[in-house]
């Protein structure tokens, strides 16, 4: 009896839209984003690039602000028990999406800088050698030659391996 | 086969920097050189002040040009390597033992030597084995592979690292089809064609072991071990230590999983004909 009530319970969800403190915290939210994202691509501190999925974040909370009926309506739709968990199911959804999406770049990065690297140190050992063929003239501005010292790396707190 | 590797060696342009730099330690023409075509030995070396100078000696009295590819040393490295005359290739900072030969192979391909041979910087390999592995290559092998425990001279290691040598020789083994002892084993002899083969960007970073052997066999390249003699490394820093085992571990095991069905890099490092 007991478990067909919980079933019932579970099939007709009481889905409440958001108190209006609520409501109001979320357009806060969404303003404040929106704000902060704009000002930053301002002072070309973030890429347009990357500013358009948090104009969408905020885009989205003005929405869900906006009109209470589309967390019910989405909540329905994925049969969570409230409004809440349905927000949090969204929420924890897209950040592990976006952590994905930057290691991706991440590792696109790593990989584009070792290749920088690598192509540097080939070049710089090709114009020691070139230049130490290569006869004394006036318009060469004469480089720090390969057998000085170069300045000591800043010591690492952690050992790579060579 | 060794025929018409000989002839690829005469076509190609001939390394620039046998002749450049006369050196009076050089012996005169060890036998063995007039049969191989331009060689190129490979030293990649991170904080091995007082140690990577004997070593590219040892190298040099082999009468073998020596590159030594300084990964990002804060220390003297780079300078005792040139000063012990090896030609010196300076990374920016540490990119890991891995894209340390990885510059060494671009290095000889821009270079137009045939044949690479790689040792380690810390005086754990012996030069004097060199000519083995170049023999080695001579006989038809695309991928020699300088065995320390083939000869029952190893030197000693802890249990867990004798342990999991045991795993990835036998996983090496089942993999290329051939007895495979020292699947860690750094000192190697690699022709033209494996040359060719290890240039692509894929190339792994830290741990060039058991993977990269199994790759080269699965594109149908002849792998063959020699006996060699190794020393216990004269103090540095080894790559397998502490935690770093249990990496290598995890990292051998995702690669060697997905290499059946993973997508090839390209190579990003070569110039592309403008």
């Amino acid at each position: 009896m007991n478990a067909l009530a919980l079933l019932l319970a579970l099939q007709q969800p009481q889905l409440t839209p958001l108190p209006g403190r609520q409501q109001f915290l979320a357009i806060v939210l969404a303003s404040t984003i929106l704000v902060l994202v704009l000002e930053l691509v301002r002072r070309r501190k973030l890429r347009e690039e990357y500013a358009w999925v948090w104009i969408a974040v905020s885009l989205v909370l003005f929405a869900i602000a906006a009109d209470e009926d589309v967390i019910v309506a989405i909540s329905r739709l994925i049969g969570s028990a409230t409004g809440t968990s349905t927000l949090f199911f969204g929420a924890i959804l897209f950040l592990l999406l976006l952590a994905l999406q930057f290691s991706v770049r991440l590792s696109r990065l790593t990989h584009r800088s070792r290749t920088l690297a690598q192509r540097m140190a080939l070049l710089e050992q090709e114009l020691d050698r070139l230049r130490a063929q290569a006869p004394p003239s006036s318009e060469v501005v004469p480089m720090r030659p390969p057998t000085a010292v170069a300045a000591p790396n800043p010591p690492r707190a952690k050992d790579g391996s060579a | 086969m060794a025929g018409g590797r000989f002839a690829l060696a005469a076509a190609g342009p001939r390394p620039l920097m046998s002749g450049a730099q006369p050196d009076a330690r050089r012996p005169a023409r060890v036998a063995y050189l007039a049969l191989i075509p331009p060689t190129l030995v490979i030293v990649p070396a991170y904080r091995e002040a007082g140690r990577v100078g004997a070593v590219v000696r040892a190298a040099r009295a082999q009468g073998l040009d020596v590159l030594v590819v300084d990964d990002g040393s804060p220390d003297t490295t780079g300078m005792e390597a040139r000063a012990a005359g090896a030609v010196v290739v300076q990374h920016p900072f540490n990119l890991g033992y891995g894209v340390a030969l990885h510059t060494g192979y671009h290095y000889a391909r821009r270079h137009g030597y045939e044949w690479v041979l790689q040792m380690d910087a810390d005086g754990q390999h012996d030069a004097a084995m060199l000519p083995r592995l170049a023999a080695a290559l001579s006989a038809g092998a695309d991928l020699a592979i300088g065995s320390r425990y083939l000869d029952g001279s190893a030197p000693p290691t802890s249990w867990l690292r004798r342990c999991a040598t045991r795993v990835f020789a036998r996983i090496a083994t089942l993999g290329t089809g051939t007895a495979i002892s020292d699947p860690t084993s750094g000192f190697q002899g690699l022709s033209a064609r494996a040359l060719a083969a290890v240039t692509h960007d894929g190339y792994p970073e830290d741990f060039p072991d058991t993977d990269v052997l199994i790759e080269l066999s699965r594109s149908g390249l002849a792998l063959r071990e020699v006996p060699v003699r190794m020393h216990q490394r004269q103090g540095g820093l080894s790559m397998h230590r502490g935690a770093r085992l249990a990496y290598y571990a995890y990292k051998m095991l995702l690669t060697l999983l997905l290499l059946p069905v993973r997508r090839s890099a390209p190579d990003t490092v070569a110039r592309r004909p403008a």
